[in-house]
């Protein structure tokens, strides 16, 4: 039976790779030093340069220092990051995604839902084909879905925003660039009264509502075939 | 009685590309303007495609594309999302573009390719959202040189439908 614990070097960066193709995956980072199995049947073993490969069969739960790198692919599973992470890269085909925080986040599934509480200056891009997209808190954002909504709660950064039949509805703290298209879905971004944004609206039918004066604080770029457009103040 | 031709195994590089969104497009505007889109997407396609690189095949909305090179390939997928976001920015046909590739040994079977390696790479396309270009470690790894300004990031271990062990991906942008 191999050790289910991993003792992590001081000071070293550390890399959790976790594949498991079914099951909840649960990684809670957070104020330790070492990499911790806590539940369910997995095989740990170590590589080069702090990487810790993790195969699991089914759910599994795991524990690890505040700030590491974590790279999962699941096929079926929800995937839950907890706590601080650092650069988060989640795969899934129909789980869920959630996580906590994480520096930089690249999270994709084909169906499932996806959403991140916070996310620092590495930015987040998440891609899905039928869930919903949402970033309560993040610096730049990229996020694309087919039919799901997208939902930016504040960036502090620039954003792309792209669903073919879904809302795109986005706050934007300050004067960020900002690009949103979809194809049939209707497209809401706010800004602070103070930004000036230049505003460019294609559309083939939709309606157009732009409720800041015109200026050259950012580009924002708005885009739809049938959907209505808004840009409004926050 | 003659003995079986050995299979035509090749080596190189298996592209997939997909129209994101094409369907709903096709709903609201029509068959004309979606064989417009197709149009374009294939002229695009033909204008960028460099030597030892050829279209295999259209599928529906989406391409199977082959190269010899791994470096020509990524070089070429680069261009191509270039060029169908120039287009989409230019006019209301939102050329939404995945691309996933992978590097294999398929045979040829009467101008197609086929096998394993063809299955991988159209699961890859998958992965990838409209504007990205998503490779397997194995095209990375048959890189002969650094394609010019091309930075790979790492999505980690992937497991697809039908595919028995992860296969690791990597993002590949300007």
């Amino acid at each position: 039976m191999p050790d289910p614990t991993v003792t992590i070097p001081r000071g070293g960066r550390v890399r959790l790779r976790i594949n498991s193709r079914s099951g909840r995956i649960l990684v809670t980072a957070e104020e330790r030093t070492d990499i911790i199995v806590e539940k369910g049947d997995a095989r740990i073993t170590t590589g080069d340069e702090g990487q810790v490969v993790l195969e699991a069969r089914g759910a599994v739960e795991v524990r690890c220092p505040e700030g590491t790198d974590i790279l999962c692919g699941a096929i079926s599973s929800r995937v839950e990051v907890r706590g601080r992470a650092g650069n988060v890269s989640v795969s899934t085909a129909s789980g869920h995604i959630e996580i906590d925080e994480a520096f930089a986040a690249d999270l994709r599934s084909i169906s499932g839902s996806i959403a991140i509480k916070q996310c620092g200056e590495g930015g987040c891009r998440m891609s899905s084909k039928s869930g919903r997209l949402t970033a309560d808190r993040t610096m730049k954002a990229e996020l694309s879905t087919v039919s799901g909504r997208v939902e930016v709660g504040e960036a502090a950064g620039p954003v792309r925003l792209k669903t073919v039949s879904g809302n795109i509805e986005a706050r934007l703290s300050g004067a960020f660039d900002a690009s949103a298209s979809t194809i049939s879905g209707a497209v809401t971004l706010s800004y602070p009264d103070t930004v000036h944004p230049r505003t460019r609206f294609r559309t083939m039918s939709g309606r157009q509502r732009l409720d800041l004066p015109a200026g050259q604080d950012c580009e924002v770029s708005v885009s739809t075939l049938s959907g209505k457009l808004e840009v409004v103040v926050a | 009685m003659p003995a079986p031709a050995a299979p035509d195994v090749l080596a190189g590089v298996v592209m997939f590309t997909d129209i994101v969104g094409f369907t709903e497009f096709t709903a609201i505007r029509g068959d004309d303007e979606a064989l417009q889109l197709l149009g374009v997407q294939e002229s695009i396609v033909q204008s960028c495609m460099p030597p030892g690189g050829r279209l295999v095949k259209e599928l529906g909305d989406g391409l199977l594309l082959w190269f010899d090179d791994a470096c020509a390939a990524v070089e070429t997928a680069i261009l191509l999302q270039e060029r169908f976001e120039t287009h989409s920015a230019e006019s209301m046909l939102p050329l939404w573009v995945r691309i996933g590739m992978h590097w294999g040994r398929p045979t040829a079977r009467r101008g197609d390719i086929v096998g394993h390696d063809v299955n991988v790479a159209a699961r890859i396309v998958d992965v990838a959202g409209p504007g990205e270009v998503v490779l397997s470690e194995r095209t990375v790894a048959a890189l002969e040189r650094q394609p010019l300004a091309v930075a790979f990031q790492e999505l980690g271990p992937v497991l697809m439908k039908g595919i028995p062990d992860p296969v690791r991906l990597y993002r590949a942008s300007r």
